[in-house]
């Protein structure tokens, strides 16, 4: 049994007693074997760690024991969580002299504890800054679909592992994004929770006051699974249908064809006829990128000051550059995210989920530097978080969720809802997933 | 701030100098461009007026 069955569809065969989880890792082995040379998703693999636990779970099934909700489902983390006994890099030499971690990050321990197996750690743009995973240090992460495309980043390790389906789910991390850039350009389901609704315990952080775990997975059944066992909540036994409006104006704008038909398809598939409009998009874009510079800069100062030839020389800059910006602009942006706050909670009173395009654009090949749209030539690198940036600050639990006609080159939406909703944003991802799935291939056309 | 090149370039190094911040020659171009990005995605949060009494968001929940 491979990834391509799922995290629910192989824990279920394990605790059945239908395969074992040794012979799961074992595929998923053979599967990493076989992709790997192309797509590059991995920075450490635990080969032998991951058959001395599945040998354990099995043991432990075939004493009458249940491992849990995940049993012998294998999983990868981005390489800024702490794996014990791994270094772990975040994509950076400046890490690379620590000792190995002591202990496993607490998202990986919980997935863990469930009797999901490791296989390793994942490739990522150093310290999470970018949306590239094209990493000077560590190599490029090429996207399973088209391999001459990136995966999208910073958690493209974990999106690419998933598309190939080395593993069927991925944790990584989000914080401008970078869950749901990768999920979008591979193909697959991210997912992001409200802030703090997952311990960031053992992760490197990039921006704290915006950094979420998130994780992705083949199915939004799977993202699911992960939520509730991360979590620890329980899935609602009956959830009423949310009421979903369409994002307009800024989000409708600066976006090619295909991102605006994966909206208008997602929104077709929920039977959405109402719209909202988002005040001050610009505006909240920029405060989340202030922050992030800020904070992440802020983070890593002495290594500036002592190490700096040892990074990235693209994220070298970024953080140079955001040491260097005012503290009053920083502190406007955070007076600005209060009132976005506010603006957000009158929005959810004319909707309870709302739709968004997840990226303006496919995946862009490697070396593209400008892309046009509707006539007007921007530069790819800052303008892939165009729909994620803005509202990452506000901490609200989103669903990215694949949306481009079969056959077409991936490209995803975004469900987002109010705080503590992440049950019904993932109730309202797997309406659409279902609702697209169904949809007859003509009316796609 | 700044606002001809080599007005931005002295302000830039101005304020890595008082920050104590070294820029090696190789990277000050590719500093300055990132500061150039920075001012125009935080422009619009800098045009925007809040009203005077907003206070500092204190993360979810707030």
């Amino acid at each position: 049994m491979t990834a391509a069955a799922g995290s629910a569809g192989i824990a279920r065969a394990v605790r059945a007693g239908e395969t074992t989880a040794v012979a799961v890792v074992e595929a998923a082995l053979a599967r990493i074997r076989e992709r790997e040379g192309t797509v590059h998703a991995f920075t450490s693999l635990l080969a032998d760690r991951a058959r001395e636990r599945a040998a354990r779970l099995d043991d432990r099934i075939r004493a009458g024991d249940d491992p849990g909700p995940l049993a012998g489902v294998p999983f990868a983390a981005k390489d800024l969580f702490d794996i014990e006994g791994v270094v772990t890099l975040a994509g950076s030499r400046i890490l690379a002299g620590r000792p190995p971690a002591a202990r496993s990050a607490e998202a990986v321990r919980r997935l863990e504890a469930a009797g999901a197996v490791l296989l390793g750690g994942l490739n990522m743009e150093e310290f999470a800054y970018g949306f590239l995973t094209d990493n000077a240090h560590y190599g490029r992460t090429c996207n399973p679909v088209d391999p001459a495309r990136t995966a999208g980043g910073s958690s493209g390790g974990s999106g690419a592992a998933v598309a190939a389906d080395m593993v069927p789910l991925a944790l990584g991390s989000d914080t401008n994004g970078s869950i749901r850039v990768p999920a979008s350009f591979c193909g697959v389901v991210g997912m992001k929770p409200g802030f703090g609704r997952v311990s960031t315990a053992g992760m490197v952080p990039l921006a704290p006051s915006q950094d979420h775990v998130g994780w992705i997975g083949r199915s939004v059944e799977d993202v699911a699974l992960a939520w509730e066992v991360l979590s620890g909540t329980t899935r609602p036994r009956q959830q009423r249908a949310a009421r979903v409006a369409v994002a307009d104006d800024y989000f409708a704008q600066r976006l090619t064809a295909e991102a605006r038909a994966a909206v208008d398809r997602a929104a077709r598939a929920l039977e959405v006829r109402d719209t909202v409009r988002v005040p001050a998009p610009d505006a909240a874009r920029g405060a989340a990128y202030v922050v992030t510079s800020s904070e992440a800069s802020s983070l890593r100062m002495s290594d500036l000051r002592t190490r700096a030839d040892e990074l990235d020389p693209a994220t070298r800059d970024r953080f140079l550059a955001g040491a260097l910006l005012p503290a009053d602009w920083y502190i406007r942006a955070r007076r600005f995210v209060t009132w976005w706050r506010a603006a957000f909670d009158r929005l959810f009173e004319q909707a309870d989920v709302l739709l968004l395009p997840a990226a303006p654009f496919v995946a862009p090949p490697f070396g593209q530097e400008r892309i046009e749209i509707e006539g007007v030539e921007h530069p790819v690198r800052p303008t892939i978080g165009r729909f994620t940036q803005p509202i990452s600050p506000l901490g609200l639990p989103i669903v990215c969720v694949p949306a481009a006609p079969p056959g077409r080159l991936p490209v995803g939406v975004q469900l987002v809802g109010r705080p503590d909703s992440e049950w019904l944003v993932l109730e309202t991802a797997g309406r659409l997933a279902a609702a697209l799935a169904r949809e007859p291939a003509s009316a796609s056309a | 701030m700044a606002s001809s090149r080599e007005d931005w370039l002295r302000w830039m190094d101005a304020m890595a100098h008082a920050v104590d911040l070294p820029i090696a020659a190789s990277s000050r171009e590719g500093v300055a461009a990132q500061l150039e990005l920075n001012r125009r995605l935080a422009a619009p949060l800098l045009d925007f007026e809040l009203p005077a009494d907003t206070p500092v968001d204190g993360g979810p929940g707030s």
